[in-house]
């Protein structure tokens, strides 16, 4: 009993989940039993032997580079221009006053209403994806990094000051590290976007990729080839996001402690 | 190498955001010699924080002016540093590393004797063995370990420091008093101490000399040479001597205590 519960202890977190997904898939498969159509319905199973078909006929390989490629210049960039960016707003008082309505305005507009646009100006092609993808995640990783620069105390300025530190050196010694934490949150929140935006910019017209796969199973009726789908997208999410807490407790073992409990 | 500071008739006016003018200092004077252990004492709001600011270079005075070796003082300079109230480390560095964050851009000197000062001034403060711990996982009185230890590690001529153990419990604050003198020898690296607080039996234990302000607009009412020899005990604290130069300057500066809290 002592060491079953200590097993228990020590591998606690994945166990838990390991049961979460057990109890839900239990019900998927039990509604899936209930509904028994596969034009409305396909249980968990299912999903995991269509999709990997998919991958074994090697159909899906070309929208998962595509969607892939969209996602990785669109977040990419997002990433590099967010985090630059949110620097500045958060240093510089008077830009910070400037832009804020318009992030607002961009935060607050769903990426469908911009989509349209944006596939008018840029075209049916590649660039236009990345566009939306770009625009959909920029925006949290901008406040997020801009309110960890405003969370970093005005005293450790004053401390800069004292020991007579330069001020280009106090970005990369104190507002940098000291706005890391903000601005993971942001990449998170950007990655769940980033991956909304592949979606709606391959539902106003593309010729590969996962979103684009998804709704032609809405066209042809063909409910594990959007279940599947939805799936993958919901893994690379998760994937995604486990990557940047991996990156992060590399960066700031100094969280460590916090972040376990 | 030892500096000497002197400020000549300084006043601070600052501007209140509503538009209310507040005068902080009214015209002070001091003449500060190496080797001496300097407190000011005072109630809240007598500008003492603000004549440490200034000496600092972090404020400019309104009027008068602040000598550092007969050159007048316009900012921080490395032969300045400042323990303050709050320890201020940086919490994504460890121990050793925040001791190190002022003399990090000194190009004059090598990693390794970088890393040697940083081991010197961890074995004074007394944090051997907790080098590679981060701020969140020390106590109070340690993170001001910290926090003395890297203003001592760029060697200042002058070392400022703004009430640093306010923020400690009553025993660790004693203990640290005590310690405080062996960490710092002013008298033989010929430093120049400038200790704010408004604890008048902590300026006494400590100091050579005590400067008593009046509450605003901050003036010295009273410069007090402490007699007793250095190194201190806590025991000092019980001699008659010591508790009648305490009497005296609380006498002084009850008057002044109780117009800061009227205020």
């Amino acid at each position: 009993m002592g060491a079953l519960s200590n097993f228990y202890q020590e591998q606690r977190r994945w166990l838990n989940a390991i049961f979460g997904i057990g109890v839900v898939a239990a019900f998927w498969s039990f509604a899936d039993w209930q509904v028994n159509s596969e034009l409305f319905f396909v249980g968990p199973w299912r999903v995991v032997t269509y999709t990997y078909g998919l991958f074994a006929s090697g159909e899906i390989l070309d929208d998962l580079y595509i969607s892939g490629i969209e996602f990785f210049w669109g977040f990419g960039v997002a990433a590099f221009a967010g985090i630059a960016f949110g620097m500045i707003f958060g240093i510089s008082r008077v830009f910070r006053e400037f832009f804020d309505p318009w992030l607002s305005a961009v935060y607050a507009t769903p990426s469908v209403a911009l989509a349209p646009l944006i596939i008018i100006w840029f075209g049916v092609d590649l660039t236009a994806k990345i566009v939306i993808v770009l625009i959909t995640a920029v925006v949290p990783i901008v406040l997020n990094t801009y309110t960890g620069v405003l969370s970093v105390g005005k005293e450790f300025q004053t401390l800069a000051n004292s020991f007579c530190i330069p001020q280009r050196q106090v970005l990369y010694k104190i507002l940098i590290p000291g706005s890391l934490p903000y601005i993971v949150t942001g990449l998170r929140l950007g990655i769940s976007r980033g991956i909304v935006g592949v979606v709606v910019g391959e539902y106003f017209g593309a010729y590969a990729g996962l979103g684009y796969q998804l709704f032609k199973g809405l066209d042809t009726f063909n409910m594990p080839l959007m279940m599947s789908c939805a799936a993958m997208l919901a893994g690379t999410g998760v994937v995604l996001n486990q990557v940047i807490l991996v990156i992060e407790r590399r960066m700031a073992p100094w969280r460590d402690s916090t972040l376990q409990e | 190498m030892s500096s000497s500071i002197q400020v000549e008739q300084v006043h601070k006016t600052f501007m209140k955001p509503t538009g209310e003018t507040v005068h902080a200092v009214g015209g002070i004077d001091m003449d500060l010699r190496p080797g001496t252990f300097y407190s000011f004492v005072g109630p809240s709001g007598c500008g003492k924080t603000t004549m440490l600011h200034m000496i600092h270079g972090l404020l400019p005075p309104t009027r008068g002016r602040i000598l550092l070796d007969g050159d007048e003082v316009v900012g921080p300079t490395p032969n300045k540093a400042v323990v303050f109230q709050q320890a201020l480390l940086l919490p994504w560095r460890n121990v050793t590393d925040n001791i190190q964050f002022g003399i990090e851009n000194d190009r004059g000197m090598s990693a390794t004797e970088r890393r040697e000062i940083c081991d010197k001034y961890t074995q004074i403060v007394g944090l051997r063995g907790f080098e590679s711990h981060y701020p969140h996982e020390l106590s109070g009185g340690m993170q001001q370990r910290v926090n003395l230890a890297r203003a001592l590690a760029v060697n200042p001529e002058i070392l400022l420091m703004d009430e640093p153990f306010a923020s400690l419990d009553a025993q660790t604050r004693l203990l640290m008093q005590e310690e405080l003198q062996r960490m710092v020898d002013w008298k033989n690296s010929g430093k120049i101490v400038i200790f704010v607080t408004h604890d008048i039996e902590e300026a006494v234990f400590l100091s050579d000399v005590v400067f008593c302000f009046s509450f605003r607009p901050g003036t010295i009412m009273k410069e007090i040479k402490v007699p007793f020899p250095t190194p201190r005990t806590l025991r000092v604290k019980e001699e008659p001597e010591f508790l009648q130069i305490k009497h005296d300057i609380w006498e002084l500066l009850a008057d002044e205590a109780r117009k800061a809290m009227e205020e």
